[in-house]
């Protein structure tokens, strides 16, 4: 492919020096026959239709939006209208949505070209993107390694250039993991920030839309299609006048852009030694670039994947009861009862992961253990929060490791606890409801693998995150 | 064995707004199957609720109505059960922190307390035939309040009263069609028996889904008699949830309490927390309408009407509409004459053909007509009876009525004296009797000039005839 990104895509495309069609037609060819099982379903007929038309609308007025003639697509969370969606379960083989999402919608108005829906852990719920009956997802660059999870086939399908960018789901880190383990920038946004209508809902006050990109200004690109107001979620908060792309752009014409970043000493220093090594090389060339440090600390971290495993799971073990053999999605029907219906229905549709987090929401919501479970969590998530709120008195964001490992390989057999733990810096953001971006620095001198790390925001101060991490990027090329 | 209940109603009822709890979609529940339903209402995955802003004003004047505590912050919370007609699987109501909470609402003199009023969504229907069964989600979502009182009740006349009370404001409110029959008000009992005096509770039952108040009375009288049998007999009453059996007027257990569901209730993480100002509660009392207890007084000051008429009339809002539109045309007339004839006349039609007050042919402007006529001596009361039934079923006015039929009363004063003289001559024995002070007998005068005249004799200038002719 010639151009790594959507903003080097759209300037081609408006410059006329490339047309949609021949983007797609590059992201085809490294589709190739899906080798690294990125996709689930390919909608190639609809993405050279929705080219055409881009091409003629380009040849007319110009590209009407930076996502104009963009190949993308959409981890199968989002609902499509016409377009299979299966949450990468077998509960949902079948299930064709009569609506489409806010996802869908914003990036269908804004002329996108969608190649397909991509792989995931069922649910959203894993961080290897094994968990699901349509087959692992595969790592692009080595194929014994897992792409992380769960939006493991949106960074599959980005790294292998199948797409300029994905969006997938951040529940507990579900996008910066992969963005993290496949060398990408992942962003997700404060909780509310992009609308959940349409997004299949694991752990709703968890739940993100999250774009998967090669660059920060790629994100800000995005950022802005899919941060308007939509009436049909309650919990949205829209971005409402911000350009964050030009606010981005202007960072280009400074010499100097101050800013601080907290870090715990603890965190960086009980990551794997090549993971470690890569993220204090990171923050030297950050102090290089002009970022100061300042320790701080988490005091009530260390509940939080505890915390998180029993609110997430709690709200999942509601979420999906709608998935019950009767109105839609795969079932058995031919019952003596309707019990049966239930049991055998979802017992064969939902994979062991997916069941293993219901039992274990049922158990933590269930009266007589709800008050030292589920009430209790959500105690503890305050602390965590104002964990964070004390930190930011001293900084403007939080330099945090994305995982303590890099991709692993399949062979790697990991209890569910240990696959949870790939999760602990990851999930007290979501806790938090904080923003928080991916970046990917160096390589594992153990095995070649992508390193990086993240950067926390403040709640709802994307514009400023995106500007700091665009800072990174700049002065890193 | 003498044993006192201690009952307690958890009443739903379904708000008459234009759309949904949570979606856009209108409320037909009768509608074509299926058709009044999208993406959100038959829970499609990925779908998310967004709170219908008129159900909440109308949660604030029931709540206001009803004398409750309104809680600036209220939640939502999820209630976790498996159920075809429960397309996401939980349904969405306030458990927690409701609406509003400790109100009353009063009965002849006594209060009953009412705990707490929460929002709350509506199932879909389930239909059984035979080895099938068939959901229709038209209903699946429709707001709903539910209302749950203390146990303050002890017999049926009083949770009867209770019930009709609150049917009344729902419907003078505006904010419930009131619709029994179609399921608009629902109502589970809760009862149990203790030995007089005593301050422990006794085991109580649930009787479920009455949707009549003739059900609501018969299922407590039922249960009233079984649990005291159970006791009498030394046993055990059972917690269980029962069905009333409208045929057979009893209840019948449908499950035990002891295995309890757990509904797994948490907040509703999809819907913000409802935070309510003072100003917005006060915008809303603005438009609370005059209800029934206000409208009752006003009634018997104004009109002059008994306490007992006034209390018939402002049952229902139509009725008390009804009343007060006719009193306006009979400007300065007879009220009370105008509340018996609505009272006993109209309402025994009305309730015979089971019509709608706001529906009948016989308008507040035809009754007036009507009263009008009796007034001015066109037609005598006895007569205007049937020029009443003829006015309802044919939709024809009072005089119309009096001129078809040719009932017009009888006022000329020649014919009716020498119809007066005739008959005195004819009954030479009554005239003596009256004469002698028999004064019931100027009844038998009146009425055989009246037979003569085919009912259409102005029964006073008759009397007066006579009277004049005997010289009394």
């Amino acid at each position: 492919m010639n151009f790594k990104s959507v903003h080097e895509a759209h300037f081609a495309l408006k410059n006329k020096e490339i047309s949609s069609r021949e983007l797609l037609d590059d992201c085809i060819k490294n589709l190739g026959q899906n080798e690294n099982n990125a996709y689930i379903s390919i909608t190639k007929d609809l993405a050279y239709e929705q080219a055409k038309k881009c091409d003629e609308e380009i040849q007319k007025n110009g590209p009407s939006t930076f996502l104009t003639g963009i190949p993308y697509t959409l981890k199968d969370l989002f609902v499509t209208k016409g377009i299979r969606t299966t949450a990468g379960s077998k509960i949902l083989y079948n299930y064709i949505p009569p609506f489409n999402g806010y996802v869908a919608k914003r990036l269908e108005e804004a002329q996108g070209v969608l190649v397909g829906k991509v792989s995931c852990d069922q649910f959203g719920m894993g961080s290897s993107n094994e968990h699901t009956p349509f087959g692992a997802v595969f790592h692009p660059t080595n194929k014994d390694y897992v792409p992380g999870g769960s939006s493991g086939g949106s960074a599959a399908a980005v790294l292998e250039k199948s797409c300029f960018y994905s969006i997938g789901t951040d529940t507990g880190g579900s996008v910066r993991l992969p963005s993290n383990f496949c060398g990408l920038v992942g962003f997700k946004p404060s909780y509310g920030r992009i609308s959940r209508f349409g997004q299949i809902a694991y752990g709703s006050s968890l739940d993100q839309a999250a774009p998967l990109t090669n660059s920060v200004v790629d994100q800000a690109m995005i950022f802005k299609y899919l941060t308007q107001n939509d009436e049909k979620d309650s919990s949205q908060v829209p971005l409402g006048e911000v350009d964050c792309v030009d606010s981005l752009l202007n960072l280009k014409k400074i010499k100097k852009h101050n800013f601080t970043l907290g870090y715990s000493k603890e965190f960086l220093d009980n990551c794997r030694d090549d993971v470690k090594d890569q993220l204090y090389e990171a923050k030297k060339f950050l102090e290089s670039i002009g970022v100061k440090f300042v320790e701080v600390e988490f005091p009530h971290f260390k509940y939080s994947v505890a915390v998180y495993y029993i609110i997430a799971t709690s709200e999942a073990s509601s979420n999906l009861a709608r998935f019950d053999g009767i109105h839609y999605g795969f079932s058995k029907k031919e019952q003596s009862n309707l019990e049966s219906v239930y049991v055998k229905s979802r017992s064969e549709g939902f994979g062991d992961e997916v069941k293993r987090r219901i039992i274990l929401g049922t158990f933590s919501l269930s009266s007589g253990y709800s008050d030292e479970y589920y009430n209790k969590a959500c105690k503890v998530r305050r602390l965590i929060q104002q964990d964070f709120l004390n930190a930011f008195k001293k900084c403007d964001g939080i330099f945090s490791p994305v995982c303590a490992t890099t991709a692993f390989q399949f062979s790697e057999k990991m209890t569910p606890i240990q696959m949870y733990m790939n999760d602990l810096y990851t999930i007290p953001v979501n806790l938090a409801g904080l923003p928080s971006l991916a970046f990917p620095f160096g390589k594992s001198s153990l095995n070649g693998m992508p390193t990086g790390f993240q950067i926390i925001g403040k709640a709802f101060e994307e514009e400023r995150l995106l500007q700091n991490s665009y800072w990174i990027e700049l002065n890193k090329s | 064995m003498t044993y006192e209940a201690v009952i307690g109603l958890e009443i739903h009822t379904q708000l008459d707004t234009k759309t949904k709890a949570w979606c856009d979609c209108e409320i037909k529940v009768n509608g074509f199957e299926n058709h009044y339903v999208c993406e959100i209402c038959s829970g499609h995955p990925g779908t998310l609720p967004v709170l219908n802003k008129t159900s909440v004003d109308y949660a604030i004047k029931l709540a206001l109505a009803t004398n409750c505590r309104i809680n600036h912050c209220s939640f939502f919370d999820r209630k976790n059960y498996f159920y075809p007609d429960l397309p996401k699987g939980y349904q969405i109501t306030q458990y927690h922190t409701p609406i509003a909470e400790d109100g009353f609402v009063e009965i002849e003199n006594k209060k009953i307390r009412i705990q707490r009023i929460q929002m709350e969504e509506d199932t879909g229907k389930s239909q059984h035939e035979g080895n099938t069964s068939l959901i229709n989600l038209n209903r699946a979502g429709t707001p709903l309040l539910e209302i749950v009182t203390d146990p303050d009740f002890s017999d049926s006349t009083e949770a009867v009263a209770f019930l009709k009370k609150l049917h009344a404001i729902l419907v003078y409110l505006g904010v419930s069609k009131g619709d029994m029959q179609h399921g608009n008000l629902r109502c589970d009992v809760n009862l149990s028996l203790r030995k007089k005096g005593e301050q422990k509770f006794g085991t109580r039952t649930e009787v479920k889904n009455l949707n009549s108040f003739r059900s609501v009375e018969k299922a407590i009288e039922y249960e009233m008699s079984r649990q005291s049998k159970i006791l009498d007999k030394g046993e055990k009453v059972l917690q269980q949830t029962m069905l009333f059996d409208v045929q057979t007027l009893k209840t019948r257990a449908i499950r035990t309490k002891s295995d309890a569901d757990d509904y797994r209730y948490f907040v509703e993480p999809d819907l913000l927390p409802l935070v309510l100002s003072e100003a917005h509660i006060e915008r809303v009392k603005e438009t609370l309408p005059e209800l029934p207890d206000a409208k009752k007084q006003r009634f018997i000051e104004i009109y002059d009407i008994p306490e007992y008429d006034a209390n018939i009339l402002c049952s229902s809002k139509e009725l008390a509409d009804y009343f007060e539109s006719s009193a306006q045309l009979y400007d300065k007339g007879n009220y009370k004459q105008l509340s018996n004839w609505i009272m006993v006349e109209l309402l025994k039609l009305v309730n015979e053909s089971q019509a709608s007050i706001t529906k009948i042919n016989v308008t507040a402007t035809k009754l007036v007509e009507l009263l009008k006529l009796i007034d001015n001596g066109t037609i005598s009361g006895k007569i205007a009876k049937d020029v009443l039934v003829e006015m309802f079923d044919t939709n024809k006015s009072a005089s119309e009525v009096i001129e078809k039929k040719g009932v017009k009363q009888n006022s000329d004063e020649d014919q009716l004296r020498t119809y007066a003289e005739e008959i005195i001559k004819n009954h030479p024995k009554e005239v003596e009797e009256l004469k002698n002070g028999r004064d019931r007998l100027m009844g038998f005068f009146v009425g055989q000039v009246m037979k003569k005249t085919k009912g259409q004799a102005n029964p006073q200038m008759t009397s007066e005839i006579i009277k004049k002719l005997l010289g009394l």
